[in-house]
């Protein structure tokens, strides 16, 4: 490598090539620019005199430097120039040969500035020898243990470096340690990718590299880290403890609480004071917004740490709900009220006793449900005993017979206000006690209770009752039992007693009475036997992503003090009833190491590194030789057009503008006849066009025999529309199903060839798609056949219309529109006389296009209609026809009707009851016989056809 | 150049949105009305009066039927009708077909649908048209449209238009009027000798009218040896456009000279805007003849 000064060359024979330089000059200064070519008609008018006025034209001074400049900087950019080039013995290991083992972890704590860390490893490893062999000790749980076994080429390693992204775990030095001695090399220098931050067993891995040789560490850029290290549940909401790796002077972090899609719902500040690491931020927000609460985040912090997943466990009730059956009036049952009420706060299940049993609930709820069976109800208890809730609402059955889970006793009948034989009226609520659950609630007006059951009188009456109605008597009683509880509402869970259920208040009180969360570690077997699944994991930058496939299972019983370790990242993980999130940085954030021994080569991410020039200078030389475009341009008289037009465009417009006009594009001087839209793109014009001119396509068989005969039948008929009829197509072309757009053709021509014709799946796609869009496609096998035989069976068509979305086909109806769309006809002929043709079926069985204004877009013949229509250049008939002339005409005269039919639809549909209707007119029976048998042989009658004999009127 | 189907939809446009000259003309009351009745007596179709039959009518002309009723003898005349034939001729040189890009407008673009326009609205009033040199027998109005647009596409390159026919009366020639002059006056003299009048129509392309060039540029002629080179193409504009009034100057004079009308049309003008001031010309030839 060549070094002047600050810049190195990689290559610098190139710069041989400046000796050329002066050759260059004096080439320019010869050879004026080409004349533009125009062509004029009024050049006529010069042609007596001679007006050649040639300006000796040479090239002016700056546009020679100009040209000068851009060669001479691509010949130094060829020569591969490096801005500060770093000599390759200041490196990891010097001159050395020793091998190099390449220590890579990456872990959130590097998240936020990997790409430069990154970016510092792979210069530090362009730097090395290539020749060198280098071992990789990878940390991203991706990488397998084998690797670091192989020798790798420096260019391998940065591949796979170039491939890795920080992991939302923490690297373990001592496993780390262990890998290393398992390589057993005897020395090694080492380039070692680490977040920078002391894990345990830190000092005892730094202490075994030095010893083995020169280390070359690259950390990224210190910057201030904050992260989440905790959460736990204050009597206001959840209390997040953040931790950040300076105690600075303080300052202020805010953090969002975001929804399950990512949607931030509140954003609260949190004060670090001066000199702490620590501050708390407690979430003092209502319940409704808690029960969404997914995860925090740190705003501004890309790293897995700066986000806490909060499972739930603290706030999600998971409810069952007890019914039997589908009940006759599903939306006037007590548990739809019920359901209604919990579904925006509690995730339900429902099903019978020991369904819900099974599934791991904080709560039941039972509605009128009078006695539960003596084993069921032991069940119940031990359930309710080791920490349920037990919801009970009243109603008919349990008025008339309860069990024991019940918080008091209740009298044998149900008491109704304001019945036919009772003085009394409906109740109200009265305020409820502060020793009630209920205290903080509000208590709206006008709820009133028309039924309910009736406890016992009982000195502990007073305690177990949470809410009463104005006269005393209780309405939600509960009592506890085991370390679970017993709720009674004392009317239905539904409005037939009360107007409770349609209020706020049920709500409320819902949400109130399944309250008392289980501790989901709680529940947790001891044993340990449960496996959780990881469900999502998170990457280094705290971003959601799939479980790799080998992802393996975690042990519950590991979880107390389990941090996210390779295998395992911090995600959600979930099994059996239990969802356990896993935080990155539950385990607190590692302190930075500060000071590295001095034998330590210590490279932050980002620091000065070696810049190649090359792209820069060949990138300038570009865009000199691209304004040296233009100024030719400008100089040979070219950019006029634009520069008066469209000053002010973007250079790059500009270019392009101008190479268009160098083709000396006539410009667009529309004004009586308008084809060309302004404001629309060339290349679109190309598409406008061809959707504002008709023609006809058929599709290439790849028979160029056919194809011909194909595309002179298409020509035919389009010259016969256009002679007979207003429809005045251009001449057709032939399609490549694969590539070509369809949809501007009204009309595919498909003739099969011998051989038959495969359709390829993006044709049959396509193919497909332009059929469903209206598009019609016309297949003709050739095949002809006796009159006699009038079916289509043929293996070519079988394998052709294979997959293509057909619908069922028919032969075409005596009466139908295609008969009549222009000519009136009787028979289809092609080729081969009198052939029939087989349409897509429209409507029901038998009763093809009478239903809506649906056409056929398909139709099959073996007609050979393009062989009987094909003329040459000079409109001479190219094939004959079975039985003469007159059956070229009707083969035209079916074409005609054909394409009449595709355009038009069923416009001419309603003739079929022509002759029903001139006969309510009062017309003769025949006339209107002679409308419809008429033979065609001088084209239809003029009164239901005044377009047929067309031409000048 | 536009296609034919585009050539025939334009023209079809074109004439659908003039009036027809008889109502041109009611504004130029002294104008004689076409092919209708001359409410004299003459050679016509139509019955206009029995007259008494004078020393001159030979024997064979006397009705003898409306005679046989009394004792003098009659003459059966007939109402004079003079049917008006319109040639017209569009310049087939290749310079005129220019700019000759595909989906670009050309020159004779204009003066094919201008001409075909203004023969079908000369026609609705009962009169008839040809193309000059075209194969095709005067005809009116019905199926004109189609008719001329396929003559016209059968002319040949010539200096002056072929002669028209005998019993023509108006001509429009249609053309850049490039070429060399003297042939043409010739043409113009000897049919405004025969007493036939028209409009010379000039079309012109924007480029030729404002010479919009810069740089160094090499000029051609469509079809043709002549080619000049420029340095500066700017510095000859002047002299361009000197020469260019100087033309349409020349070739106005002649027209005037003969009493024939000069209007002159750049493609990136308003077809009907032309073609209005056509039929006033066509209206006013009426006029003065």
């Amino acid at each position: 490598m060549l070094a002047l000064g600050p810049v190195g060359f990689a290559a610098p024979l190139a710069l041989i090539a400046l000796i050329g330089l002066p050759l260059l000059w004096l080439i320019l200064r010869a050879s004026p620019p080409q004349p533009k070519e125009i062509v004029l008609p009024s050049l006529a008018l010069f042609h007596d005199v001679d007006l050649n006025e040639e300006t000796p034209d040479t090239t002016p001074w700056w546009v020679i430097l100009l040209r000068i400049l851009a060669v001479s900087l691509a010949i130094i950019g060829l020569a591969q120039p490096v801005w500060n080039p770093t000599s390759s013995n200041t490196e990891a290991g010097g001159a050395s040969q020793r091998e190099l083992v390449v220590v890579a972890t990456a872990p959130w704590t590097s998240a936020p500035g990997w790409s430069e860390q990154r970016r510092s490893a792979l210069a530090a490893l362009s730097a090395i020898d290539r020749d060198r062999s280098v071992r990789l000790l990878q940390f991203d749980g991706r990488a397998n243990q084998a690797n670091a076994m192989e020798r790798l080429s420096p260019q391998e390693v940065s591949a796979r470096l170039q491939a890795m992204t920080p992991v939302a775990w923490l690297p373990d030095p001592t496993q780390i340690e262990v890998r290393l001695n398992a390589m057993d090399l005897a020395n090694f220098d080492t380039l070692w990718i680490t977040d920078g931050r002391r894990h345990e067993g830190h000092d005892a891995l730094l202490t075994l590299l030095r010893n083995k040789g020169n280390v070359q560490v690259i950390r990224p850029r210190q910057s201030n880290m904050i992260a989440i290290d905790g959460l736990a549940r204050s009597p206001d909401g959840p209390e997040l403890s953040l931790i950040r790796s300076t105690s600075g002077q303080q300052s202020d972090v805010s953090v969002s609480a975001r929804n399950a899609d990512g949607r931030s719902l509140v954003t609260l500040s949190a004060d670090f004071e001066s000199g702490s690491q620590t501050a708390k931020l407690v979430f003092d927000v209502p319940e409704q917004i808690q029960t969404e609460i997914a995860s925090f985040k740190v705003i501004g912090q890309n790293h897995a740490g700066g986000l806490w997943q909060w499972d739930g466990s603290n706030r999600t009730r998971r409810v069952g709900l007890y019914s039997e059956g589908t009940p006759l009036q599903p939306l006037l049952s007590d548990t739809y009220y019920v359901e209604k009420a919990l579904a925006p706060f509690a995730e339900i299940v429902s099903g019978d006793l020991d369904t819900l049993l099974a599934a791991d609930l904080n709560a039941i709820v039972l509605t009128d449900v009078g006695q539960l069976s003596d084993s069921v109800s032991a069940e119940l208890e031990n359930w309710i005993r080791s920490g349920g809730v037990l919801i009970r609402f009243a109603g008919p059955r349990l008025a008339s017979q309860s069990d024991r889970l019940i918080p008091v006793r209740l009298r044998r009948a149900s008491r109704a206000f304001d019945s036919a034989l009772s003085w009394e009226t409906p109740q109200t609520l009265a305020d409820v006690a502060d020793t009630s659950p209920f205290a903080a609630l509000y208590v709206p007006e006008g709820i009133s209770v028309r039924r309910q059951v009736l406890a016992q009188p009982d000195p502990q009456l007073s305690a177990r009752t949470w809410a009463r109605l104005e006269d005393g008597t209780p309405l939600v009683t509960s009592s506890p039992l085991g370390q679970g509880r017993l709720v009674l509402f004392h009317v239905t869970a539904g409005p037939s007693w009360s107007d409770l259920p349609l209020s706020g208040l049920y709500v409320q009180m819902l949400q109130k009475v399944t309250l008392p969360a289980r501790d989901m570690i709680a529940a947790v077997p001891e044993d340990g036997d449960v496996q959780l699944a990881p469900v999502r994991w998170l990457n280094g930058y705290g971003e959601a992503e799939q479980p790799a496939a080998t992802a393996q299972n975690l042990q519950l019983s590991d979880l107390a003090e389990f941090k996210p370790q390779a295998g395992y990242p911090a995600g959600l993980y979930e099994g059996g009833a239990v969802r356990v999130p896993l935080n990155a940085a539950a385990a607190g954030l590692p302190d930075a190491v500060l000071s590295w021994p001095n034998d330590v080569t210590l490279l932050e991410g980002g620091e000065r590194q070696q810049q190649p020039l090359a792209g820069w200078l060949l990138f300038v030389a570009g865009i000199l030789v691209a304004i040296d475009l233009l100024v030719a341009l400008f100089l040979s008289g070219r950019l006029r057009g634009m520069l008066g037009k469209k000053t002010g465009s973007a250079a790059a417009l500009l270019l392009t503008a101008a190479m268009a006009n160098a083709m000396n594009a006539p410009s667009a001087q529309a004004q009586g006849i308008s084809r060309v839209i302004e404001g629309v793109a060339p290349e679109n014009q190309a598409s406008i066009e061809a959707a504002l001119t008709l023609r006809f396509a058929y599709i290439r068989t790849g028979d160029s025999q056919l194809d011909r005969v194909t595309e002179a039948g298409l020509t035919g008929l389009s010259r016969i529309l256009y002679f007979r009829t207003t429809v005045e197509p251009q001449r057709p072309v032939g399609v490549d199903l694969e590539t070509d757009q369809l949809h501007t053709f009204p009309l595919l021509y498909l003739s099969l060839p011998d051989d038959g014709f495969e359709l390829t799946e993006t044709s049959r796609t396509r193919l497909g798609a332009y059929l469903r869009n209206g598009g019609a496609l016309i297949i003709d096998t050739r095949a002809g056949g006796n009159v006699g035989v009038r079916n289509l069976a043929d293996a070519r068509l079988t394998s052709l219309l294979e997959g293509l979305d057909v619908p069922p086909l028919t032969p075409v109806p005596d009466d139908h529109v295609l008969t009549r769309s222009f000519y009136l006809i009787d028979e289809f002929t092609g080729r081969y006389p009198d052939r029939p043709v087989w349409i897509e079926m429209v409507g029901e069985d038998g009763e093809t296009a009478r239903v809506g204004d649906a056409i056929s877009g398909l139709f099959i013949t073996d007609a050979d209609f393009s062989a009987a229509w094909a003329v040459n250049s000079r409109g001479r008939p190219l094939q004959s026809v079975e039985g003469g002339e007159r059956n070229r005409e009707l083969a035209y005269r079916t074409g005609v009707n054909i394409v009449m039919y595709i355009l038009t639809g069923t416009y001419k549909d309603d003739q079929v009851h022509l002759p029903l209707l001139l006969e309510r007119l009062g017309q003769t029976t025949g006339t209107s016989e002679s409308v419809v048998d008429d033979d065609d042989t001088d084209g239809p009658p003029t009164d239901i056809r005044p377009d047929a004999e067309e031409d000048q009127e | 150049m536009l296609s034919a189907a585009d050539r025939r939809h334009e023209t079809e446009n074109l004439a659908a949105s003039l009036p027809d000259m008889v109502s041109v003309r009611a504004r130029h009351t002294t104008a004689h009305p076409g092919g209708a009745s001359r409410q004299r007596a003459g050679a016509g179709e139509d019955f206009w009066q029995y007259r008494a039959q004078t020393q001159d009518d030979p024997a064979s002309v006397i009705d003898w039927r409306r005679s046989a009723t009394g004792d003098d003898l009659f003459v059966r005349e007939h109402e004079l009708q003079t049917a008006r034939l319109l040639g017209i001729w569009v310049d087939p040189k290749p310079g005129f077909s220019w700019p000759d890009a595909e989906g670009t407008i050309a020159k004779s673009d204009h003066g094919v649908i201008l001409s075909v326009a203004l023969a079908k609205s000369f026609c609705e009033g009962g009169d008839q048209a040809t193309v000059l040199g075209g194969p095709s027998r005067a005809r009116g109005s019905s199926g004109l449209i189609e008719t001329m647009l396929a003559d016209l596409a059968t002319l040949e390159a010539m200096t002056a238009p072929p002669p028209p026919p005998r019993q023509s009366s108006a001509l429009i020639i249609a053309s850049d009027f490039y070429g060399p002059l003297p042939a043409f006056q010739n043409w113009i003299a000897a049919e405004a000798g025969a007493g036939r009048k028209g409009i010379l129509l000039q079309i012109c392309d924007p480029d030729e009218v404002a010479f919009p060039f810069e740089g160094r540029v090499r000029f051609s002629e469509p079809a043709g040896p002549l080619n000049r080179l420029f340095g500066r193409s700017e510095q000859v504009r002047e002299a361009y456009l000197d020469r260019f009034a100087k033309r349409q100057a020349d070739v106005k004079a002649i027209a005037e000279n003969f009493g024939w009308a000069f209007i002159t049309h750049v493609t990136d003008q308003p077809l009907l805007e032309t073609a209005f001031a056509c039929q006033s010309a066509l209206a006013m030839l009426d006029e003065t003849s």
